[in-house]
């Protein structure tokens, strides 16, 4: 029997390890995180906490007075006829304007 | 000598000789001090963890990518989420060493994912075979040619279980810790090793009978 089929997992893993070492350089690895810090200090945590909350209340501000905005400058009277219509049709509404339908009887009308 | 980084001394804090200590020397509160520290934006503390676990997460990394270009880019990016990120670290989740894997986890995932499709699509050219430019003591002892088949069939195997096995051997994480970084149960880490390892057996095995 082979060396290796008597291999146990941690023999294995010896190997493994071996097979994984190479030189590293954590001087270099560390230098390269500075620069990268020091090149894009935009995006520091130190900046995010107190920006990200005041951006997302401004945005939700500007949400709602759009949508508020929005709520009293789109509606007219095309959209509102409908549901005229349509109550004056449900509470037997005698109005012609109220009866798009021509379900009034003539003569009916009070 | 323990300068600090105003004083424009790099190597200094990365020699001192707390740094120097191995992984095995540190004690999980003392790698919690440095993260704490690090929140506070301390930058000697970050190269201090950099010089304690940069060399393991470079290596688990290397080895997965099968790129030292990419994992360089990977391991540059873990610690700075870490630097960006210590304050969320929460010692009752995992320990300092396993949260740090699993950044890496999932920043190698990502990377490979990525070098995987733009490979598929031709517009990188597949790894090559990354060997040790300078023999090391183990190439002596060991085999150089079982050490090159070794890489090989670690390099073949499926990412998940290339993955579990680097964790578990090189990282020298424990299956609960191994289980932590990659996101899925403990049953399923063992189930991952199994395979690498049978994989890994065969593929020298196959290499010894061939070798004359």
């Amino acid at each position: 029997m082979s060396r290796q089929k008597e291999d146990t997992d941690g023999d294995l893993d010896a190997r493994v390890r071996a097979a994984s070492a190479m030189p590293t350089d954590e001087s270099a690895t560390f230098y390269k995180v500075l620069s990268r810090l020091d090149a894009d200090p935009q995006r520091s945590p130190i900046q995010l906490p107190s920006l990200a909350p005041s951006m997302a209340l401004a945005s939700f501000a500007a949400l709602m007075l759009a949508a508020g905005t929005a709520g009293y400058a789109l509606p007219d009277l095309a959209a509102i006829d409908p549901d005229d219509q349509i109550l004056a049709l449900a509470f037997g509404g005698s109005d012609a304007v109220r009866d798009p339908f021509g379900l009034t009887v003539p003569g009916s009308a009070k | 000598m323990r300068a600090g980084w105003c004083d424009g001394s790099v190597r200094g804090i990365l020699n001192a000789p707390a740094a120097r200590t191995s992984v095995s020397d540190r004690t999980q509160a003392h790698t919690a001090e440095l993260l704490s520290a690090i929140a506070r934006k301390d930058r000697r503390a970050l190269g201090e963890l950099i010089a304690v676990h940069g060399r393991g997460l470079t290596l688990v990394a290397t080895r997965y990518l099968g790129s030292p270009e990419d994992a360089d880019e990977v391991i540059q990016d873990v610690f700075l989420r870490v630097w960006r990120h210590a304050s969320r670290y929460d010692p009752h989740k995992a320990r300092v060493k396993t949260w740090l894997y699993r950044i890496t986890v999932n920043l190698c995932v990502d990377r490979h994912r990525r070098t995987s499709l733009r490979r598929f699509i031709g517009l990188d050219d597949p790894p090559v075979e990354i060997a040790d430019p300078q023999p090391s003591a183990a190439d002596r002892l060991e085999d150089r040619h079982t050490l090159d088949t070794v890489r090989a069939a670690i390099a073949a195997l499926p990412a998940r279980q290339r993955m579990a096995l680097l964790l578990s051997a090189v990282a020298e994480l424990d299956t609960g810790d191994v289980a932590t970084a990659m996101a899925v149960s403990p049953g399923a880490v063992e189930q991952l090793l199994v395979r690498a390892r049978r994989k890994l057996r065969a593929a020298t095995n196959q290499n010894e009978d061939q070798t004359p």
